[in-house]
C-alpha cells in the first residue's frame, strides 16, 4: 500500500535534515512512500482568519489531491501540518455541509469525499510495529539517554493526538526499541515558545532554557523532537539561551529520525 | 351534556396574542356549549369562585378551561370542579397560552384561530369522558431507606421517631459513609466522629430501625405504597448476633491489606472492621483476600481464635424480601481517582494526594496517628500546595459543575496543617472561592488573615517530581505572573461524582439520574427531595454534591415528606391507569413486553387468555396504548375514542 | 492512587502469627498434601529423598520465615510428618 508524503513548506527548507532521515529510515523498512505530487502549503497560518471555510482550503485541497492520486493515507512529518490536516479532515467529514461548500469553492479540484486518513510518522512507525524495529536495528544506542520532547500540537486537541495529552509514551517506546533509554522527562510537552521566535526570541530563549535544564537534570544526553519549529526554538535559539543565561552548556538536539537512521545503520 | 367554557386572558398573556372575545363568541355556538365566558385570571380566588358559581347556577356538567398548561394549574381547577359537587375528571383544559399565545406571538390572527381549534378539541375529548373515582389502596406504612451515611442515618432516625418501621440498607460492613472518614468538620471544627458515631448508635438501638449492613438493594418491584425490596445480603463469614467484637481474630490472621476505609494509607487484616467505632460491631472477612476460598478452608487461625465461635465459612449470601411505602435514596458520593487528574500527577507521584487522602492522615484513628506525613517517606511535609476545582468546573473533561464543598474544606485543611506545622508553608491554587453556608465566609477569612496561608487565584498546568520534591507550575492571575514552588506535598480537591451504585440502583428503581450520575429531583427548586417517582425520595450528595448540614437538612425534608404519606393508612392511586376489553383482547402478549413498569400479566381463566393490568402498578403511561393491534387496551381518561376524536376535531376544516 | 499501588504507613503496627516449620524427613511419604494446601505456598519437595525413596517437604529459599501458624499441614499430614511451632513476637508481613 502506497502512502502519500506530504512534506510541507518546512521540511523543504530548514528542516531538510527530517525529511532526510525520516525518508530513508521508512524506505529502510520498506515503507512505500511517495511525495504527493503538486501539493501546497497546508495552509497552518491561515488559522488566524475568522472566516471558519476559508482556512480549511488548504489543507483539504491537498486531501483532494492525494484522493485524486488513489491515496488512501497522507503521512507527515512536521507538526503543523499534521495538525491542521487533521483537523480539517475531522471537520470535513463530520460536517457534510462545510464540506459541500469547499468542494463547490475549489469547483477546479476533484471532489473530497472524506476517504483519505492523515497519518503522522511516529503513528506509521508504531504501526510498522516497535519489536520489527528494534530486530533491524544494526547499532544499538545503548547508554544514550534520551529526552522525548513533543512539543504541543501532535498532542492537542484530543480529537487528533497522536497519544495522552499529559502523559505521551510513543516517542519513549519508538527510543526504548532502538535500544537507547529515555529519561523522565516532566517538561516533555510543556511550549516551547513557538512563533514568538519570530518577533520576541527572548521568550522563545526562556522556554528553551528550562526545557533543556529540565532535561538536563534528569540526565537526558540528548533531546529528540519531531517538530521543525521546536528544534529550531530548542537548537537555533540556545545561542540566545548562551547570551541570557550565563553557564548555560549546550544540550544536542536531533530530529527523532536522525537517531533512528543513527540505530539502523543508515549513512 | 351540558358544556361550561371559561376563556382565561392569564393578564395579557394570552389576551395580547389570542382575541379572546371573538373566542369566547365562536366557542360559546359549539355543539353542548350552554355557557362561554372570559376572564382576566381564572386561576385567582374570585376566578375559581366565577366558575363554581356558573357550575351550579346552570347545572354544568363538564367544564373546559382555555387558559396555561395543565401542569401548573390542573390541580386547582381539578378541586375547583371538586368543589361544586363535580368529579374531577369532567375537565378538559385547552392550554392556549404555551402551546398557542406564547409561541405564536407573532402572528395573533393565526393563534386566535388555533385557540379555537384547541377548544373544539378539548370538547371531542370530553364528549366521551367519564366521571372516575381514586383508587384507595393499603398503604405499606415502612420505610426503606437506602444508604447508611449521615443523610441515610438522619433520615431514618426521623422517620422512625416518627413512629413507623424502617429498613436501612447499607452496602459497607458499618454505617457512616464519608463522614465516618472525616477529622474535623467546617466550620465549627466539630470531630466528626464525635457527632456523628451517637447518631449511628442510636440508629442501632433504635426499635423502630431494622438494619441491613454489608447489604445492597438487588431488586425493587411495585409502586408508592407498595414496594417489594429484595436486599441481597453478602456474607460476612461471621454471625452478627455471635461476634463480641473482641478483636482476638484480627491478631491471629495473616493476611495484611490496604484499608478502603483509611484510602489506603493504612492497613487492615483479611477478617476487620473498617474503623474503631462501626456500627453493627461485627467483624467481616474480606473472602478475596483471605487465604481460604469457597471451596478449600485452610487457615482457620481466626476460626480457632474466636471465643464466642462467630466464624462461619459457609455461610452464604441471602436474599431478603420486604415490603415498603416509600423509598429514600441517600447513597451519597464518590471522589474521581487520582488518575483522572494526570497533569497534576495523580497516580505517579506517591505525595499527590486527595482531600480525603489527608482527612485521613488528620484523623486522630489513622493510619498516622493524625500526624500529617508524606506517603513517600513518611517525613512531615515542610509546606503543602493545594489545588481547588481538580476535575470540577471543566467542560473540556465532562465535569462543568461546581463540587461546592472544596473551598470551605481546602481552607479547613490549610488551618489544621498550619496548627499542626506553624512553620508549614501553605499554598492554595484557587478560580473562585465559594463559602456560602452560615459563618463560613467568616471562617475562610480567618484562615486567610490569622492562619497566613497565601491564597494564588490560578490554576496549576503540572506537577513533577525533582528529586525529593514535587515541582507545581501554576500561574497567579491577579499578577499575571507565572508561579512556580517546590513542595513537600500536594493535595488535590477531586471532583464530586455520584456513588458508583448510582447507574445501576436507578436502573432498579426505575428514576431518573442526569448525564453527571446524580439523582434527578422532580423540580430543582420547589421538590429538590422528590424524584419523579411518586414514593421515592431523594436526600444527601446522591441528589447533587453538598456539605453535611445540607444533606442533613435534606435529609429531615425527604423524612417528613414520607411521613406526609404515612399519614393516611390508604394511598389514593390516580384512576388514569389501562384497563383491558376482554372480549377484544387475543392475550398475544405484546402489552406486557412494551410496559415499561411490568404492570401486565397475561392470565388464563375459563380457556381464555388476556391480559390483567395491576392497577397499583400501572402508571398509565399508554405505551401498551400504542402498542395493542387490537385496540384492546386503554388508557382511563385517554381512551383511543377520545384521543381519535381529538384528533378529528383538529383536523376538520 | 489506586489502592493496591499504595504501602500503608501504619504497618508496623499489623502483627502476624508466624511459626517454624519442622519435618521429620524419615516420616514422609510423599503425599504432597502439606505442599499442595500451604495457603501461603512456601513449601516443595526436596530434590533429596528419605530412606523410603520419598521426596519430603522442604521450605523454599527465602521463605524459611513465613510460615503463619495456620497449622494446616500439621493437621493434613497422615503421618505426624510436619508440623510448626509457634515463634514469639514477630513483626508485620
Amino acid at each position: 500500500m502506497k502512502l502519500a508524503y506530504f512534506p510541507g513548506c518546512t521540511l523543504k527548507t530548514t528542516a531538510k535534515k527530517l525529511e532526510t532521515s525520516a525518508l530513508a529510515v521508512a524506505e529502510t523498512l520498506g515503507l512505500k512512500i511517495e511525495e504527493l505530487p503538486n501539493w501546497n502549503c497546508c495552509g497552518t497560518v491561515y488559522s488566524l482568519a475568522s472566516d471558519d471555510l476559508i482556512k480549511q482550503l488548504a489543507p483539504i485541497r491537498n486531501l483532494a489531491r492525494a484522493q485524486s492520486f488513489e491515496y488512501k493515507t497522507i503521512v507527515t512529518l512536521c507538526s503543523m501540518c499534521y495538525n491542521t490536516l487533521a483537523q480539517s479532515n475531522i471537520l470535513v467529514k463530520n460536517d457534510g455541509e462545510k464540506l459541500k461548500k469547499i468542494n463547490e469553492f475549489m469547483s477546479e479540484e476533484e471532489d473530497y469525499r472524506g476517504e483519505v486518513e492523515v497519518k503522522h510518522f511516529l503513528t506509521l512507525f508504531k504501526e510498522f510495529g516497535l519489536e520489527n524495529i528494534k530486530k533491524i536495528v544494526k547499532k544499538p544506542l545503548s547508554k544514550l539517554k534520551v529526552a522525548c520532547y513533543y512539543g504541543c500540537l501532535l498532542l492537542r486537541p484530543k480529537r487528533i493526538g497522536i497519544d495522552d495529552c499529559e502523559q505521551p509514551h510513543i516517542l519513549e517506546e519508538l527510543v526504548l526499541s532502538l535500544g537507547a533509554e529515555p529519561v523522565n522527562f516532566p517538561y516533555q510537552v510543556e511550549c516551547c515558545g513557538s512563533y514568538h521566535t519570530a518577533v520576541k526570541p527572548e521568550i522563545v530563549a526562556m522556554r528553551a532554557y528550562r526545557i533543556l535544564e529540565n532535561a538536563r537534570e534528569n540526565g537526558a544526553d540528548l533531546v529528540v523532537t519531531s517538530c521543525p519549529l521546536c528544534y529550531f526554538n530548542l537548537k537555533d535559539r540556545q545561542r540566545d539561551v548562551k547570551r541570557l543565561y550565563a553557564g548555560f552548556k549546550e544540550m544536542p538536539v536531533l530530529y527523532f529520525t536522525e537517531i533512528m537512521a543513527d540505530a539502523l545503520g543508515i549513512t | 351534556m351540558r358544556v361550561g367554557v371559561f376563556i382565561c386572558h392569564c393578564g395579557r398573556n394570552i389576551a395580547s396574542v389570542v382575541d379572546v372575545h371573538w373566542l369566547k363568541n365562536e366557542a360559546a355556538k359549539l355543539k353542548n356549549v350552554v355557557f362561554c365566558e372570559d376572564y382576566i385570571y381564572l386561576c385567582s380566588e374570585p376566578g375559581q369562585k366565577f366558575i363554581c358559581e356558573k357550575i351550579k347556577e346552570l347545572n354544568l356538567t363538564h367544564i373546559i378551561v382555555a387558559a396555561c398548561t395543565p401542569s401548573l394549574h390542573g390541580e386547582t381547577f381539578s378541586r375547583t370542579l371538586e368543589s361544586a359537587g363535580l368529579n374531577r375528571y369532567l375537565l378538559e383544559i385547552a392550554n392556549i397560552r404555551e402551546q398557542c399565545s406564547w409561541v405564536h406571538q407573532n402572528t395573533p390572527k393565526i393563534a386566535t384561530k388555533k385557540a379555537l381549534k384547541l377548544i373544539e378539541a378539548a370538547l371531542a375529548k370530553l364528549t366521551y369522558a367519564k366521571p372516575l373515582t381514586p383508587l384507595r389502596v393499603p398503604m405499606i406504612r415502612k420505610a426503606l431507606v437506602i444508604g447508611g451515611g449521615i443523610a441515610g442515618i438522619q433520615a431514618a432516625l426521623d422517620i422512625a421517631n416518627g413512629g413507623f418501621e424502617v429498613y436501612l440498607v447499607e452496602k459497607e460492613p458499618s454505617l457512616g459513609g464519608h463522614m465516618a472518614q472525616l477529622s474535623e468538620t467546617f466550620p465549627t471544627l466539630d470531630c466528626s466522629s464525635c457527632i456523628l458515631t451517637p447518631k449511628m448508635v442510636e440508629v442501632a438501638h433504635h426499635k423502630n430501625i431494622h438494619l441491613f449492613t454489608y447489604a445492597e438493594v438487588k431488586n425493587i418491584e411495585g409502586t408508592v405504597g407498595n414496594f417489594e425490596v429484595t436486599i441481597l445480603k453478602k456474607p460476612r463469614y461471621v454471625w452478627e448476633d455471635k461476634c463480641t467484637g473482641c478483636n482476638d481474630c484480627v491478631d491471629v490472621c495473616p493476611v495484611i491489606v490496604p484499608n478502603e476505609f483509611d484510602q489506603g494509607l493504612g492497613a487492615r487484616k483479611a477478617i476487620y472492621i473498617p474503623f474503631p467505632q462501626a456500627v453493627p460491631l461485627v467483624y467481616t472477612i474480606d473472602l478475596e483476600n483471605c487465604l481460604n476460598s469457597k471451596k478449600l478452608i485452610v487457615c482457620e487461625n481466626c476460626f480457632k481464635a474466636c471465643g464466642p465461635r462467630a466464624i462461619d465459612f459457609l455461610m452464604e449470601e441471602e436474599e431478603v424480601k420486604i415490603k415498603v411505602g416509600a423509598i429514600i435514596v441517600a447513597t451519597g458520593y464518590d471522589l474521581i481517582p487520582l488518575e483522572a487528574l494526570p497533569e497534576y500527577g495523580g497516580g505517579r507521584y506517591q505525595d499527590v494526594i486527595t482531600s480525603l487522602d489527608l482527612e485521613r492522615l488528620l484523623s486522630p484513628s489513622g493510619p498516622t496517628g493524625g500526624v500529617i506525613r508524606r506517603p513517600s517517606d513518611g517525613k512531615i511535609p515542610k509546606s503543602i500546595v493545594f489545588i481547588q476545582c481538580a476535575g470540577s468546573r471543566d467542560p473540556e473533561h465532562g465535569r462543568p459543575y461546581c463540587s461546592k464543598i472544596c473551598c470551605m474544606y481546602t481552607a479547613k485543611h490549610a488551618l489544621l496543617y498550619k496548627h499542626a506545622v506553624p512553620e508549614g508553608k501553605v499554598y492554595i491554587f484557587y478560580i473562585d472561592i465559594r463559602a456560602a453556608g452560615k459563618r463560613y465566609e467568616e471562617f475562610v477569612q480567618r484562615i486567610v488573615e490569622e492562619e497566613r496561608v497565601l491564597y494564588l487565584r490560578g490554576k496549576v498546568s503540572k506537577v513533577f517530581r525533582k528529586n525529593e520534591k514535587l515541582v507545581v507550575l501554576g500561574v497567579d492571575t491577579l499578577t499575571g505572573r507565572t508561579v512556580e514552588i517546590e513542595t513537600d506535598m500536594v493535595v488535590v480537591a477531586p471532583a464530586i461524582i455520584s456513588n458508583n451504585g448510582g447507574k445501576a440502583l436507578a436502573q432498579i428503581l426505575k428514576t431518573p439520574i442526569d448525564e453527571f450520575g446524580f439523582f434527578t429531583e422532580i423540580h430543582p427548586k420547589l421538590r429538590p427531595v422528590e424524584s419523579p417517582a411518586i414514593g421515592i425520595y431523594l436526600a444527601g450528595a446522591a441528589q447533587s454534591p453538598k456539605d453535611i448540614s445540607e444533606s442533613v437538612a435534606q435529609a429531615s425534608a425527604a423524612a417528613s415528606k414520607v411521613l406526609a404519606l404515612f399519614s393516611q393508612k390508604r394511598i389514593a392511586l390516580e384512576p388514569i391507569k389501562a384497563e383491558v376489553d376482554v372480549k377484544l383482547c387475543k392475550g398475544c402478549g405484546i402489552c406486557v413486553k412494551t410496559c415499561p413498569f411490568g404492570a401486565i400479566k397475561i392470565i388464563k381463566k375459563k380457556k381464555k387468555k388476556y391480559a390483567q393490568v395491576s392497577k397499583a402498578v400501572c402508571q398509565g403511561c399508554g405505551s401498551c396504548m400504542g402498542a395493542c393491534k387490537f385496540r384492546a387496551i386503554n388508557v382511563a381518561h385517554f381512551t383511543l375514542k377520545q384521543l381519535f376524536s381529538q384528533v378529528d376535531a383538529l383536523l376538520e376544516g | 492512587m489506586a489502592l493496591a499501588q499504595r504501602k500503608p504507613l501504619n504497618l508496623e503496627k499489623f502483627k502476624i502469627p508466624r511459626g517454624r516449620v519442622i519435618i521429620f524427613e524419615e516420616l514422609c511419604k510423599g503425599c504432597e498434601l502439606c505442599i499442595e494446601y500451604c495457603p501461603k505456598q512456601i513449601l516443595e519437595l526436596s530434590e533429596d529423598y528419605n530412606e523410603r525413596g520419598y521426596h519430603y517437604p522442604v521450605l523454599k529459599s527465602g521463605m524459611e520465615d513465613e510460615c503463619i501458624y495456620c497449622l494446616f499441614c500439621q493437621e493434613v499430614c497422615p503421618d505426624f510428618a510436619i508440623f510448626s511451632e509457634k515463634v514469639e513476637g514477630e513483626g508485620h508481613g
